[in-house]
C-alpha cells in the first residue's frame, strides 16, 4: 500500500481541483454564454485545456465545448498514470480510461458513417489526436482518412478495437450494433482484467464495476422498454453479460414484461436489488449517478489506489457533463433555480 | 600479417569492355570500388545504364542452382545459345509440370479446407448421416462472436425453443450449431441475426459422396487423404535433370556460364563512362597480384592500368586481407568474430595463435586427449571444412605437448613422469608461471598497443592512454617492485617509485587535458577560432565533480591492471581442473583397484572431452578478446573481397 502513498495523495491533490457547489451556484448566475465561457476558462482544473486553444469566444456551441472540456480529462488521466508506479495498476486504470477513448472513436465512427469525413462541427484531427492513446493508434492519419465505416474498421486493424468490430462488421450494419460491439468489449475487458488485481483491491473494484455494469443493463432495458418497442432477443444482444447482484432470470423476465400503458412505467420496471435506486421524480442519470458516488465512497474506505483513480475519473465526467448542461441551460435562458436543479452536484460528504 | 594494397585504375574502350572484365576482373584478385562514389568531382563521367542482357537467363539457371552444386568435374563449352538451350528446355519442363499439378493443388486445397471447416466442430461426436433425417427440425452451423455468445449464454440459455451445441471456440468466436423446430425457425433466425451469427454452409457432401459415420472419423479419413496426396504431388514434383535428357554435366556448364556471364556484365555498374566512349575501373588490389595484373596487361594496347600507392588520400579506404602461415592462419576466424584490422593496424593474428595455443595447452594439458582433440580438428577441416578443425589442430598439439610436461595420458598420471611438474601438487609452483605469462602477454599486448598508435599517429593515445608509453612504464615498474619485493624482499627506493608509478599515473589521470594541450599547439589556428564556445563549456564543469571523475577513472585503471593480471589464474586452476576431473573419471571406473572398466575410461574420457574442450576453448578465447585485445585491438577495418569471388557466395 506504501508504494500507492504518492499516488493516491497525487489525486487528493488533484480532486482539490473540482468544480465547487458555491461555484456552480455562481455560474448559474451568468446571462451569456460568452461570459459563462469565459468563467470556464479561469477554473483551475480547465485553464490547461482551453489554453491551448485560443481565447475566441464563438466556438462555445455544445460540441465543441463538450469535446474541450473532455479534453481535461486526458490531461489528467496523463498526469495521473505518471505517479502509477505499479504496472497491474496502471494497466487497469487505464483499461477504466478507455471509455473515453471509446467516445471518442464512436463519435468519429458515426461522423464518418453519416458524412463521409469526420471534419464537422470544427472537429479537427489535432483535437482527435489528443484523444487517442498514440500507442494504442499507430496509424491515426489513416483512421482519418476512411471514407466509409468499411474503411474506418480496416484502419483500426492493430488496435483493441480492431477484432470485436471487423468480428460483426458487414456492409450494412447498423452503428448501433458496432456501438453495443465497443461498450461489449470495454465492459467483458474491465471484468477480466479486474482478476489481475491484488485480492483487497479486486473485491473493491468488483464492487464498483459490478454495480456499473448492472445499473448499465437496467438503464438500457428501461429506454428500451419505455421509448421503444424491441423484442426481448434483441435487447439481450445489447446487454453486457455479466451480472452482479442481479439474477439472471430477472432481467430475462423484465426484458419480457409488458408494460401498461396507462400506468407509471418506472415502477413496472423495478427490479431487486436496485428497487430503491431509481425514482420517477429524477432522471437515470441523476439516479445513476447518487447511486455509483455512494458505491464509490464506500469502496473508497480501502485506501485503494484504482478505486481512488476510478473515483476520480468518475466525479470529473460527472464534473464536465454538470458543466456541459450549465452551458445548454445558460444558452436557453434559464434561471439559476431551473439550472441547479437540472444538475447532479454532489453533497460535501459525498466527494471521496 | 596484412598485405600491402595497391589502388588500381583500368581504362579502356567501352567496345572492347567485355573483354577487359573477363580476361582481368574475373581472373585477378581485384576488389572493385564504384566509380561514381571515388571520383566525385568528375562530372564527365557516366554510368552504365542498360539491363543486364543474362539478368532472365541468369535467374531461370539459379533454380538448377542446387542440382548442379555438388558438381565438381570438369565442364564443357558453352556459347549463349547453347546454354540458353539447356536452361530453357529444362525450365520450360519445369513450367509444364507446375501446370499438369494444377488439379492435385486445387484438390488439395479443397480437401484442406473441408478439413479446416469440419475442425471447427470437432467436438460434436455425431453421426453427420444422422442430419438428414430431421423432419421438422431445422439446424444452422456457424459462429458466434465471443461476446454474442456469453450474451446468448447469460439471457437466452433457457430458451426452450432453441438448442446450441458448441463445436470448438478460439479467442474471439464459438463454432456450433443450433436447433429449432421448424414453425419457430423464422424468429430462432432473428435472434440469431441479432447475435452476429455467421451461418456457414455444412458439407454434407464432398466431392460428390455423402458423407456418413462419426465427425471426429470423418475428419481423420479426410486427413489421410490429404497428406497422401501432398505426399503425392511431391513426389510428382522432385524430379531429375536424366528425365530430361540433360546431363549433370551439361547442366553445370550451362549454369556456370550463365552465372559468369551474368556478373561478367554486372561489373559495369562499378564502371564509369567517359564522352569518349571509353570506360573506367577503379579498385584494390594485393600488392603483388597488382605486379602479376601489371605484367599481364602490359603488351595490351587497348588498356591502360595505372597502380597507385595506397597512401594518396582516396575515398574508400584501403582493405584489409590476411596473410599468414599455415598454423597461425585458422585463429584468423576469432580475428574476424571480433572484426577485421584496419589497414594500418598490426595484424594481431600471429600474437592470438601463439597465446590461445599455449594458454589452452596449459589448462588442459592431456597427451591421449591432445591427440584425439588433433584428429577431430583433422577430420573437421578436410570433410566438413570447418574452420574451427585447423584450430583443434594446432591445440591439440599444444595440448599434448603439455601433457608431456604435467605428466599426463587419459587421465593416467602414473604413465608418464612429468617433465616439468604436476599441477594437482605443485599447484602454486603452476600459478606463479601462468601469472608470468600472464604480465607477459599483457606487455606484449600494450606493445602492440604503442605500435599501433605510431602507425596511426596518434600521439596523445601513445603517450597518455593506459595502455601507451606511461601505462607500460607503470605497468613494468610496479611488477618489478612487486616481484622483487616478493622474491629477495627488496624494497624499491623511493625515487624509482615516484619516476615509475607516480608519474605515469598522473600523465594517465590527466590525459585529457594533456591532449587538448597537445592537440592545440598542432593546430593552434583552429583552436583560436573555437575558443570562445570551448572556454564557456569548460568554465561551466563543477572543478571539484572533474577532479572526482579523474579519480574514479583513476581507480579503474588502477583496479583493470591489477584484475587482469590475476586473470591468468584461471589458466593454472584449469590444468588442476582438469587433473582433478580426470582422478573423479578413473575412480568411477575402478582403476585405483588395479583393473580399470575400460568402457568407463572411454565413456569419462569423452566427456571430460566434451566439456573441457568447450569450457576451456572459451576461457582462452575470453582471455584474447577481455584481456588483449581490449587494450591494443580495433578491429574496425574492412575485408578485401575479390570481385572474381562475389558470385561464389
Amino acid at each position: 500500500m506504501k508504494q500507492h502513498l504518492a499516488f493516491i495523495t497525487k489525486i487528493k491533490a488533484m480532486s482539490a481541483r473540482f468544480v465547487t457547489r458555491a461555484e456552480f451556484e455562481d455560474l448559474s448566475r451568468v446571462h451569456s454564454v460568452d461570459e459563462l465561457g469565459r468563467r470556464i476558462r479561469e477554473l483551475e482544473g480547465y485553464s490547461g485545456v482551453f489554453g491551448a486553444l485560443s481565447a475566441e469566444g464563438a466556438g462555445l456551441h455544445r460540441n465543441p465545448l463538450e469535446r474541450t472540456l473532455t479534453s481535461a480529462l486526458f490531461d489528467d488521466m496523463e498526469r495521473m498514470t505518471a505517479f502509477a508506479t505499479d504496472f497491474v495498476t496502471r494497466a487497469f486504470i487505464y483499461a477504466y480510461f478507455i471509455s473515453n477513448e471509446i467516445k471518442t472513436l464512436k463519435l468519429l465512427m458515426g461522423l464518418i458513417n453519416d458524412k463521409g469525413h469526420y471534419g464537422d462541427f470544427g472537429y479537427s484531427a489535432e483535437e482527435i489526436k489528443r484523444q487517442l492513446n498514440p500507442k494504442e493508434f499507430a496509424n491515426i492519419d489513416k483512421l482519418l482518412a476512411s471514407k466509409d465505416l468499411g474503411g474506418f474498421i480496416s484502419a483500426l486493424e492493430g488496435t483493441r478495437y480492431y477484432k470485436p468490430l471487423a468480428g460483426v462488421y458487414r456492409p450494412g450494419v447498423a452503428m448501433f450494433d458496432l456501438e453495443v460491439q465497443l461498450d461489449l468489449f470495454y465492459y467483458m475487458n474491465l471484468w477480466t482484467q479486474r482478476k489481475k488485481l491484488p485480492r483487497g483491491e479486486r473485491r473493491a473494484v468488483t464492487h464498483i464495476i459490478g454495480t456499473q455494469i448492472d445499473m448499465r443493463n437496467i438503464m438500457w432495458i428501461y429506454r428500451f422498454k419505455r421509448y421503444y418497442k424491441i423484442s426481448p432477443e434483441r435487447i439481450y444482444a445489447s446487454l453486457i453479460p455479466v451480472n452482479y447482484r442481479l439474477r439472471a432470470g430477472d432481467i430475462s423476465q423484465l426484458a419480457a414484461r409488458q408494460i401498461v400503458e396507462s400506468q407509471d412505467a418506472l415502477s413496472q420496471l423495478l427490479i431487486p436489488p436496485y428497487n430503491s435506486v431509481f425514482k420517477e421524480s429524477t432522471t437515470l442519470e441523476y439516479d445513476y449517478y447518487k447511486k455509483m458516488l455512494s458505491v464509490c465512497r464506500t469502496a473508497g474506505r480501502a485506501g485503494s489506489a484504482v478505486v481512488s483513480a476510478i473515483s476520480y475519473l468518475f466525479l470529473k465526467e460527472l464534473e464536465i457533463n454538470n458543466l456541459t448542461s450549465l452551458i445548454e441551460c445558460v444558452r436557453y435562458g434559464l434561471g439559476p433555480k431551473e439550472i441547479l436543479s437540472g444538475l447532479y452536484l454532489p453533497e460535501e460528504g459525498e466527494v471521496t | 600479417m596484412i598485405e600491402k594494397m595497391k589502388y588500381i585504375n583500368l581504362a579502356g574502350y567501352v567496345s572492347d569492355i567485355d573483354r577487359v572484365v573477363e580476361e582481368y576482373i574475373s581472373k585477378y584478385y581485384i576488389q572493385i570500388e564504384p566509380v561514381a562514389k571515388e571520383l566525385t568531382a568528375s562530372p564527365d563521367l557516366s554510368a552504365f545504364a542498360e539491363k543486364n542482357p543474362y539478368a532472365k537467363l541468369y535467374s531461370d539457371a539459379k533454380r538448377f542452382a542446387m542440382t548442379v552444386s555438388a558438381y565438381g568435374g570438369s565442364r564443357l563449352k558453352m556459347d549463349r545459345e547453347r546454354a540458353e538451350g539447356v536452361i530453357n528446355r529444362a525450365s520450360e519442363f519445369l513450367m509444364s509440370q507446375d501446370n499438369n499439378l494444377s488439379e492435385h493443388h486445387k484438390r488439395l486445397e479443397r480437401i484442406t479446407d473441408t478439413v479446416n471447416l469440419l475442425r471447427r466442430f470437432g467436438d460434436l461426436r455425431f453421426d453427420v448421416a444422422d442430419l438428414n433425417v430431421f423432419s421438422n427440425i431445422e439446424y444452422r452451423f456457424g459462429r458466434l462472436p465471443l461476446n454474442s455468445f456469453r450474451q446468448f449464454e447469460t439471457y437466452m440459455y433457457g430458451d426452450s425453443r432453441i438448442l446450441f451445441v458448441e463445436g470448438s471456440r478460439d479467442e474471439e468466436s464459438v463454432w456450433g450449431v443450433y436447433f429449432a423446430h421448424k414453425n419457430q425457425i423464422k424468429t430462432v433466425e432473428a435472434t440469431f441475426l441479432t447475435l452476429h451469427f455467421d451461418t456457414v454452409v455444412f458439407p454434407l457432401e464432398f466431392e460428390g459422396a455423402r458423407l456418413s459415420g462419426p465427425l471426429p472419423d470423418i475428419i481423420k479419413r479426410l486427413s489421410r487423404e490429404r497428406d497422401d496426396l501432398a505426399e503425392d504431388i511431391a513426389d510428382a514434383e522432385s524430379w531429375s535433370l536424366d528425365e530430361l535428357g540433360i546431363s549433370v554435366k551439361e547442366m553445370a556448364s550451362a549454369y556456370n556460364f550463365a552465372r559468369d556471364m551474368y556478373y561478367c556484365y554486372d561489373c559495369r555498374k562499378y564502371a564509369g563512362r567517359t564522352l569518349g566512349d571509353h570506360f573506367l575501373f577503379v579498385g584494390w588490389m594485393p600488392e603483388r597480384e597488382a605486379a602479376r595484373l601489371a605484367k599481364a596487361a602490359e603488351f595490351d594496347d587497348s588498356v591502360i592500368l595505372t597502380v597507385e600507392n595506397e597512401e594518396s588520400g582516396f575515398v574508400s579506404k584501403p582493405p584489409t586481407k590476411l596473410r599468414n602461415n599455415p598454423a597461425a592462419r585458422p585463429f584468423e576466424f576469432f580475428v574476424k568474430m571480433y572484426g577485421v584490422p584496419s589497414y594500418n593496424e598490426l595484424d594481431p593474428t600471429p600474437f592470438v595463435a601463439l597465446s590461445y595455443s599455449l594458454f589452452f595447452g596449459m589448462m588442459y594439458g592431456d597427451v591421449g586427449q591432445g591427440l584425439v582433440l588433433f584428429l577431430i580438428g583433422f577430420w573437421l577441416s578436410r570433410r566438413k571444412k570447418m574452420a574451427l578443425g585447423g584450430v583443434m589442430q594446432v591445440v591439440g598439439v599444444f595440448s599434448a605437448f603439455f601433457g608431456l610436461m604435467y605428466g599426463s595420458v587419459f587421465g593416467f598420471e602414473d604413465w608418464l613422469s612429468p617433465m616439468w611438474l604436476n599441477p594437482r601438487e605443485d599447484t602454486m609452483e603452476l600459478i606463479k608461471y601462468t601469472i608470468s605469462c600472464g604480465v607477459i602477454i599483457i606487455i606484449i599486448s600494450m606493445t602492440y598497443n604503442i605500435i599501433n598508435c605510431v602507425r596511426k599517429r596518434n600521439l596523445p593515445k601513445l603517450l597518455f592512454d593506459a595502455n601507451g608509453v606511461s601505462g607500460m612504464v607503470f605497468y613494468v615498474t610496479a611488477v618489478a617492485c612487486a616481484a622483487l619485493a616478493m622474491a629477495a624482499g627488496i624494497t624499491a627506493p623511493l625515487w624509482v617509485l615516484i619516476a615509475g608509478v607516480c608519474a605515469p599515473l598522473l600523465l594517465i589521470a590527466f590525459k585529457e587535458p594533456l591532449t587538448r594541450a597537445l592537440e592545440a599547439k598542432k593546430s593552434r589556428r583552429a583552436e583560436e577560432l573555437e575558443t570562445a564556445g570551448k572556454d564557456g563549456a569548460e568554465k561551466k564543469q563543477n572543478p571539484a565533480m572533474s577532479l572526482f571523475i579523474i579519480l574514479m577513472e583513476l581507480v579503474e585503471v588502477l583496479l583493470g591492471f591489477f584484475t587482469n593480471t590475476l586473470s591468468f589464474v584461471r589458466v593454472g586452476g584449469f590444468a588442476v581442473c582438469h587433473t582433478g576431473l580426470m582422478s573423479v573419471v578413473l575412480m568411477l571406473s575402478g582403476a585405483e583397484r588395479g583393473t580399470p572398466n575400460v568402457l568407463g575410461i572411454i565413456i569419462g574420457n569423452a566427456f571430460v572431452m566434451g566439456l573441457e574442450g568447450l569450457v576451456v576453448g572459451i576461457q582462452a578465447l575470453r582471455l584474447e578478446f577481455y584481456e588483449m585485445f581490449s587494450r591494443y585491438y580495433d578491429g574496425t577495418g574492412k575485408e578485401f573481397t575479390a570481385y572474381k569471388d562475389l558470385k561464389n557466395e
